[in-house]
């Protein structure tokens, strides 16, 4: 007890909070604003941190949450009946999944020199600027009129598109790929995510199967001798 | 003592239990989200007229029978009856008793000089479309293959229309009628059996004028797919993909044309200007097509779209009904697209159908043929329905603040009918009350409104938080253009010395 008390002494909060801040969000936006330089040193000198990819991951679903109940009125078309804060969570985590493990089998094929941590920091970083102006954009929606919608879908836009932007050279310089190359390796990642949704699913009818055939053996079991 | 207890018990109990019985109504609509909601009971069956009740014009049981119904107007507080089985029209006047029948039945009298042609002139065979404008009254005779014109005073015939010149039927092609409507000038519009190129629009004198507002084929993507990618001789082959063929069709006091197609069209309910433009308004919750949830497989359902068969406008044009044959519900909506009420069932009670033909409107109520249960049943607006009614007329007059308490007393009623929110909004946006307006529009889901209500509300509070925002704003500019004047003088002096 004394002892973790004189360690948590220890502790200079200031100047962790203030790296905590750093890493969360003075890195992503010198990332953003500087992406082949940024994604190297996030590469080469250590600039990339696990929590901060797994923080901007649960803001993202975090975001979503609240904007399908807290979207202004003239925005929102959700039901609220039908709000499922676990499904929302599914539709963030099963692509980013999805996405890392195909891009990573992909790249490892194709030389990519990125690892499969790697790829999941740069799709996480990646949502950083998503979340950053649509937050504000829950908010802002609910001051707006009809005419003035335009302005929200076009920050809604530019989000999608800072997004995809940063996870594109993101992937470009962690695999150390050039341009034509790393378009081929995401329309293969494409591919290759089909693939394993298919694969999914056949499994999934295979258990299905099996399980209704031991379930009917059980039965028979159970009405013959039992 | 005991005893009675529980006799009182089971009274009580009984009467919960019949109640939640009689409370099993089937209406509903749709909610602004497009789920079903169930509503009250809108329109009831008042009147039932089948063989077993047809009256004559005095009052005993009619010698006419009623056969198989395929179409119903209304003119002049009488109502006008197609039969299929018989080859003839039956008129009924206002308390539903059969006073007349059309074409007149000529007698076998040696001594008229009427011939045989005259008299065959005047069969029908298949009557299965009519319309009355004018004191005329248009047959659609399917297998006369014309359409033929009487006077309705003294049920002579005034025109034939048959052998439209058109190039479409200079092969196999015949032409048979089969719904027809008449605008103001006497221009026909005619449905007809295998056409698919459209309404037919003839001149008041008969001569075919041309096809309007042509349904336009369409293509999935592996339809179009294959079909790019097969050669000429393929192609050939292929079955024809032809436009989908109108089903019914009515006209509105404005003159434009109402069209029902089958359930694959995109639009199944089409409102067609002069052009054959579609300007049908689709403000609704739902879109103008019957049911917007249905089964897709179900045994003990029927399933699929809606099988509208007829189509309806009211005299003053505001309202429209449509019927639906493959659940045997009639659709009303007004005239700005907004659902606002379903009633009918399938059934074997009396009141309910089996196969329902045709729906028109007589003043509020609606009339709708049965052709298996033979039978013409009128529909009259309950209370509740009566109120939705009166309300979206005045609604449609532009008299809004009228509207207000109507919507009221529907809500009273049916506290799910959400236009009646919209409907209490609008008139509170009018009035000036937009915070309340704003409440109500969104209970109601009207975006449009809504927005010019929060407009108004928002303006209104800046009003009040504007000018305190502006003196702030303008204090610290000022203070901070002082600052720097006095820093630049102070630099000024120091540089000076």
């Amino acid at each position: 007890m004394e002892a973790i008390l004189s360690k948590l002494k220890k502790i200079d909060y200031k100047k962790t909070f203030v790296n905590i801040l750093n890493d969360l969000f003075k890195v992503p936006f010198y990332i953003l604003t500087h992406p082949i330089k940024g994604f190297s040193e996030f590469k080469s000198e250590k600039l990339r941190k696990s929590y901060v990819a797994i923080f901007y991951l649960v803001l993202m679903f975090l975001t979503l949450i609240i904007s399908y109940n807290g979207n202004g009125f003239l925005v929102n078309q959700n039901n609220p009946e039908n709000f499922n804060a676990l499904r929302i969570i599914l539709i963030v985590v099963v692509p980013v999944a999805l996405i890392t493990v195909g891009n990573w089998s992909i790249t490892s094929l194709f030389d990519g020199k990125g690892t499969m941590i790697e790829i999941f920091s740069v799709i996480c970083y990646s949502i950083a600027p998503f979340t950053w102006i649509m937050l504000p954009n829950i908010i802002y929606s609910n001051f707006l009129i009809i005419e003035e919608v335009g302005f929200y879908e076009a920050f809604q836009t530019i989000a999608i598109v800072l997004m995809c932007f940063m996870a594109f050279f993101g992937l470009l310089v962690i695999h150390e790929y050039g341009l034509l190359k790393t378009f081929v390796t995401l329309i293969a990642t494409v591919i290759a995510i089909g693939v394993i949704i298919f694969i999914a699913f056949l499994f999934l009818t295979l258990f299905q199967q099996v399980y209704s055939f031991g379930y009917s053996v059980y039965r028979e079991y159970v009405m013959r001798f039992l | 003592m005991k005893k009675n207890l529980i006799f009182l018990m089971l009274v009580v109990l009984t009467l919960l239990l019949s109640r939640t019985n009689v409370n099993a109504s089937n209406s509903y609509n749709y909610t602004p989200l497009g789920d079903v909601i169930e509503s009250a009971n809108s329109m009831s069956a008042a009147k039932i007229i089948d063989n077993s009740n047809l009256l004559d014009a005095n009052g005993n049981k009619s010698s006419i029978l009623l056969g198989e119904l395929s179409d119903v107007v209304v003119y002049e507080d009488k109502i006008y009856v197609a039969d299929l089985t018989y080859n003839h029209i039956l008129v009924l006047n206002n308390q539903y008793q059969v006073v007349d029948t059309f074409p007149k039945v000529i007698v076998d009298d040696p001594e008229t000089t009427e011939d045989d042609a005259t008299v065959n002139a005047y069969k029908l065979n298949k009557p299965s479309g009519l319309y009355i404008r004018d004191g005329k009254l248009y047959v659609a005779d399917t297998e006369n293959k014309r359409v033929v014109i009487f006077d309705i005073e003294t049920k002579e015939i005034i025109l034939e229309v048959s052998n439209p010149q058109d190039p479409t039927f200079e092969g196999n092609t015949t032409f048979k009628p089969l719904k027809i409507a008449v605008d103001r000038t006497g221009r026909m519009f005619v449905i007809a059996f295998g056409i698919f190129e459209g309404i037919m629009d003839f001149n008041p004198d008969g001569s075919f004028s041309r096809f309007y507002g042509t349904n336009s084929v369409s293509m999935n993507f592996f339809e179009a797919l294959v079909y790019k990618l097969s050669s000429e001789a393929q192609r050939e082959k292929q079955s024809l993909k032809l436009q989908s063929s109108f089903v019914n069709i009515d006209i509105d006091q404005f003159g434009y044309v109402y069209t029902v197609s089958k359930p694959e069209v995109e639009n199944v309910i089409k409102k067609i200007n002069f052009k054959g433009a579609d300007i049908l308004n689709k403000n609704g919750y739902v879109l103008p097509v019957g049911d917007a949830i249905y089964e897709e497989y179900d045994d003990s359902v029927p399933v699929g779209k809606s099988n509208i068969v007829d189509v309806a406008v009211s005299a003053d044009g505001y309202f429209y009904s449509i019927l639906d044959s493959r659940r045997g519900r009639v659709f009303s909506y007004d005239n700005e697209g907004n659902l606002l009420y379903i009633f009918g069932q399938l059934g074997s009670q009396s009141s309910m159908f089996r196969q329902p033909t045709s729906l028109t409107y007589y003043n509020n109520n609606i009339i709708v043929t049965d052709n298996m249960n033979k039978s013409i049943i009128v529909f009259e607006p309950t209370p509740f329905g009566d109120l939705i009614n009166q309300a979206t007329t005045l609604y449609l007059q532009a008299k809004y603040s009228e509207t207000k308490e109507l919507w009221e007393e529907v809500l009273k009623l049916n506290s799910n009918y959400f236009l009646a929110y919209n409907g209490i909004g609008k008139a509170q946006l009018r009035e000036g009350n937009y915070e309340d307006a704003m409440i109500n529009l969104e209970l109601g889901h009207d975006q449009y409104n809504y927005s010019k209500a929060f407009e108004q509300y928002r303006n209104e509070k800046l009003d009040n938080v504007l000018p305190y925002v502006l003196m702030v704003a303008f204090l610290g500019l000022g203070f901070l253009f002082y600052k720097s004047l006095r820093n630049s003088i102070e630099r000024e002096k120091e540089g000076g010395e």
